[in-house]
């Protein structure tokens, strides 16, 4: 094909004469522009009518757009319309600004708050759902953002939807054909005449891709959705289907929806620039149209000639020198898709059946996540805290797997333990969270694990460090976790402190519940410090918890307060010196337990010996019982039932029982 | 192209915005000026044809217009081959700068013709095939 001339620079000149002649006569019947854009917010849906048994979501019009009266219809047709309520957020006098313009952002900002408000204080939860069209999308990133509206409005927000928002902006963007609807709309505005009608940058220029068309200087870049906030984003993409004497040769993908692209469309970036993907539910609309009927369509409003020189243009991609201006041919197409009813072109998603199916799917799973966190499905993609040298993040089928910096040499593991995960109204807020154990390893041993609190969403509204508590030891393991009923209730955590490969075990309960927005942890029933055993239950072996010196103590005998451990060194060079010349070996003590509350066991002797309890008693530690065999119950004072209830020692019920009791049947009182 | 894009301006100027802007397609405007005869060498036509129906992707492409990476349907190659094509070189017209509209009878298996116009594009000292829509519509 022979080469094109390169567009007319009389006909843009010619076209700006006709707009300059616009301005011309706008300024001689209109005031002059202010200086100071007003906040004149436009005629959003009333709140009067708005109840609190039904999930509020705002419909947010895209650039050069109206509200979304039409989407708004086809969602009250739907099956689930009846537990929602549709509002329209109308920004039309603003539409052709940027949206970081007052004008959009602030006044939806104020919107979703007095919508999140009003449904709060008519009995609903306050959470609101935002859909949005094209640029309107972009316009909630500025509204939640803390530069343009309240830092806490996020936590008002249960879901966003996108319908083809150019989030890498759109090829047409900054031409000609932008201007040239942008001019329709408001022709002063795209002429770049702040003040009228609300000022702030030109969208038009604004919407240009990023990175590969220059756009105007004032276009703020869009802030980052809050990854709190999942993010649904529905993309049209049109195809064309060409045909020669009725033969179909091939299907020509447009690669969006002729104005954006797929690639756009799905564009969401986090803080980090980068995908934010735990975050997205990525969907897409597609359809196939006819290049025939684009063809009678651009027949029908120009000649058959320049149509056909337009379908030229996208069939000769390579060769075209509109190749290098993929906007304008894709928007030719995106025009005649539209005006031939293409049902996923950048207007048609906003009425197309699937693209509201999907609006309507979305809000439904979004809704059900702020009901609270029921299931340990819920929490699949839960963010977590930074711990063991990775950042606070998004778990990927509820773990992690990542660098740990180390050069490469080690990769990190972290995982939810979901099986013990409990679900109940932890918060109080009147929907269910989750309290679940998060273990997780730098690579070797595993670190002391984290209880972590979800809230809807699902949202971490707060973490528990078992490392951070006194009795600090190498490893902290979550046991179990109890859910105790009641309106607020309290989650009991079993859990166990230990050394290195599992000795110095000290077994723990506590209790985590909730107060002024945080969780509080109470752990002030340590049981026992198991020196014999491991934490299966297997035994150490020979040396742990036993001295044959005064010097072991210190070696086998962690973690044990100074007057308990120099209790044991004194009680072994007590027995040592009874047994001098009559036991070879020498004296030997062991502990088999020891306890915070004041209680251990274990034995003493050499060359025989017997069991003994020893209890902190008026602030000092002596013996109290002394028996080579197990204990009868009846026999036992309160102190030594106290001591069997704590150190875990069972006892027989009677001189004629043969049956050791459980020492879950003693009184932790010792009564 | 550039008159075709300040044309479709004026149909966005009149139709596009991104939500909820009706657009309705006008009446057909078909150019009603006499058009100008063009000379279609017999030769081309004849490579026209031949390559058309050859059932080799490559020469169908040769003469036809498409995208440097868009591979053809190989039914399409398959069935375009099964084609009885005649262009009736007498009834070129010129349909716009290089391009060349002109009839054809179409007929397949079961030999029944069928009128067709044919949108010819010319690339360097040959022609292309654009577009094709039946006469009749």
């Amino acid at each position: 094909v022979t080469p094109r001339p390169q567009r007319s620079s009389l006909l843009r000149s010619l076209i700006e004469l006709v707009a300059a002649t616009i301005v011309v006569v706008s300024l001689i019947h209109m005031p002059p522009a202010s200086a100071t854009p007003t906040t004149d917010c436009g005629n959003n849906t009333a709140l009067d009518g708005l109840v609190g048994n039904a999930h509020p979501v705002i419909l947010i019009h895209g650039w050069t757009g109206k509200p979304m009266q039409e989407t708004r219809s086809l969602l009250e047709a739907l099956p689930d319309h009846k537990g929602r309520q549709f509002l329209l957020f109308d920004y039309s006098k603003a539409s052709t600004s940027w949206p970081d313009t007052p004008a959009i952002a602030r006044c939806l900002a104020t919107y979703i708050r007095d919508v999140s408000r009003t449904n709060s204080t008519r009995g609903g939860d306050g959470m609101v759902y935002l859909v949005a069209h094209s640029m309107g999308g972009l316009a909630i990133r500025f509204a939640l953002s803390p530069a343009y509206g309240d830092a806490s409005l996020v936590r008002d927000v249960g879901g966003v939807v996108t319908i083809d928002t150019p989030y890498k902006g759109s090829m047409w963007g900054n031409q000609f054909l932008s201007w040239a609807a942008s001019a329709k709309t408001h022709p002063l505005q795209a002429l770049g005449l702040y003040g009228y009608p609300l000022g702030g940058a030109r969208a038009w220029q604004c919407l240009a891709t990023l990175g590969t068309r220059p756009s105007a200087p004032d276009c703020a870049a869009a802030p980052p959705l809050p990854e709190e906030v999942r993010l649904t984003q529905v993309a049209g993409d049109l195809s064309v289907e060409r045909s020669l004497f009725g033969l179909h040769a091939y299907t020509y993908n447009i690669g969006g929806d002729g104005i954006v692209s797929r690639e756009s469309q799905w564009g969401s970036l986090g803080a980090d620039h980068k995908p934010v993907a735990t975050q997205v539910d990525y969907q897409q609309v597609e359809c196939t149209m006819s290049a025939d009927k684009l063809l009678d369509a651009g027949t029908g409003i120009i000649s058959n000639t320049l149509a056909d020189n337009f379908l030229l243009d996208l069939y000769q991609d390579k060769n075209s020198q509109l190749s290098s201006d993929p906007g304008t041919v894709t928007a030719v197409v995106s025009t005649l898709a539209r005006i031939t009813g293409a049902a996923c072109s950048h207007s048609g998603m906003t009425k197309n059946p699937k693209a509201v199916s999907l609006i309507d799917s979305s809000l439904t799973d979004m809704i059900a996540r702020q009901q609270g966190v029921t299931k340990a499905a819920d929490l699949l993609n839960a963010p977590v805290p930074a711990s063991c040298r990775h950042t606070a993040t998004r778990l990927k089928g509820y773990k992690l797997d990542y660098d740990t910096g180390n050069h490469g040499l080690s990769r990190g593991f972290a995982e939810l333990e979901t099986k013990q995960a409990v679900f109940g109204d932890v918060t109080g807020d009147g929907r269910s969270d989750a309290v679940v154990p998060f273990l997780c390893t730098a690579g070797g041993v595993s670190w002391p694990e984290f209880l972590l609190v979800y809230g809807p969403g699902p949202r971490l509204e707060g973490t528990v460090d078992l490392a951070s508590l006194p009795m600090q030891q190498e490893h902290a393991d979550v046991d179990k976790l109890t859910l105790s009923g009641g309106k607020k209730p309290r989650v009991t955590v079993a859990f166990r402190s230990y050394e290195g490969a599992g000795f110095g075990i000290g077994t723990y309960t506590g209790t985590l519940a909730w107060s002024s927005g945080k969780p509080t942890f109470d752990h002030s029933e340590p049981l026992t410090a198991d020196f014999t055993t491991d934490d299966d239950g297997n035994s150490l072996g020979i040396g742990y918890g036993t001295i044959n010196q005064a010097t072991d103590v210190e070696t086998w005998l962690p973690n044990t307060p100074p007057d308990f451990a120099d209790f044991i060194r004194n009680e072994w060079l007590k027995t040592n010196r009874e047994l001098a010349g009559s036991c070879p070996s020498g004296a030997n003590v062991s502990v088999d337990k020891y306890s915070h509350l004041g209680f251990a066991s274990g034995g003493e002797g050499g060359c025989g010996g017997a069991a003994y309890i020893w209890a902190k008693d008026g602030g000092q530690w002596r013996t109290i019982d002394i028996s080579q065999e197990a204990p009868y119950c009846s026999q036992a004072s309160n102190q030594l039932k106290r001591a069997y209830y704590v150190l875990g020692i069972g006892c027989y019920a009677s001189a004629n029982s043969t049956q050791i009791t459980n020492r879950g049947q003693w009184p932790a009182s010792g009564q | 192209m550039a008159i075709a894009s300040a044309v479709l301006a004026a149909v966005f100027i009149g139709t596009a915005s991104c939500s909820h802007h009706d657009a309705k397609a006008g009446p057909s405007k078909r150019p009603s000026t006499s058009p100008t005869p063009v000379n279609l060498p017999a030769e081309q036509v004849r490579a026209l044809q031949t390559d058309l129906t050859s059932g080799r992707p490559a020469q169908v492409r040769a003469v036809m217009a498409v995208p440097t990476k868009q591979a053809l349907r190989p039914d399409f190659v398959r069935q375009l081959a099964g084609l009885n094509i005649s262009l009736h070189r007498e009834t070129a017209v010129e349909a716009g700068k290089d391009r060349v509209e002109v009839h054809a009878t179409v007929s397949g298996r079961d030999k029944i013709a069928h009128e067709w116009i044919v949108l010819l594009g010319q690339e360097g000292q040959r022609y292309v095939v654009l577009s094709t829509r039946e006469a009749n519509k």
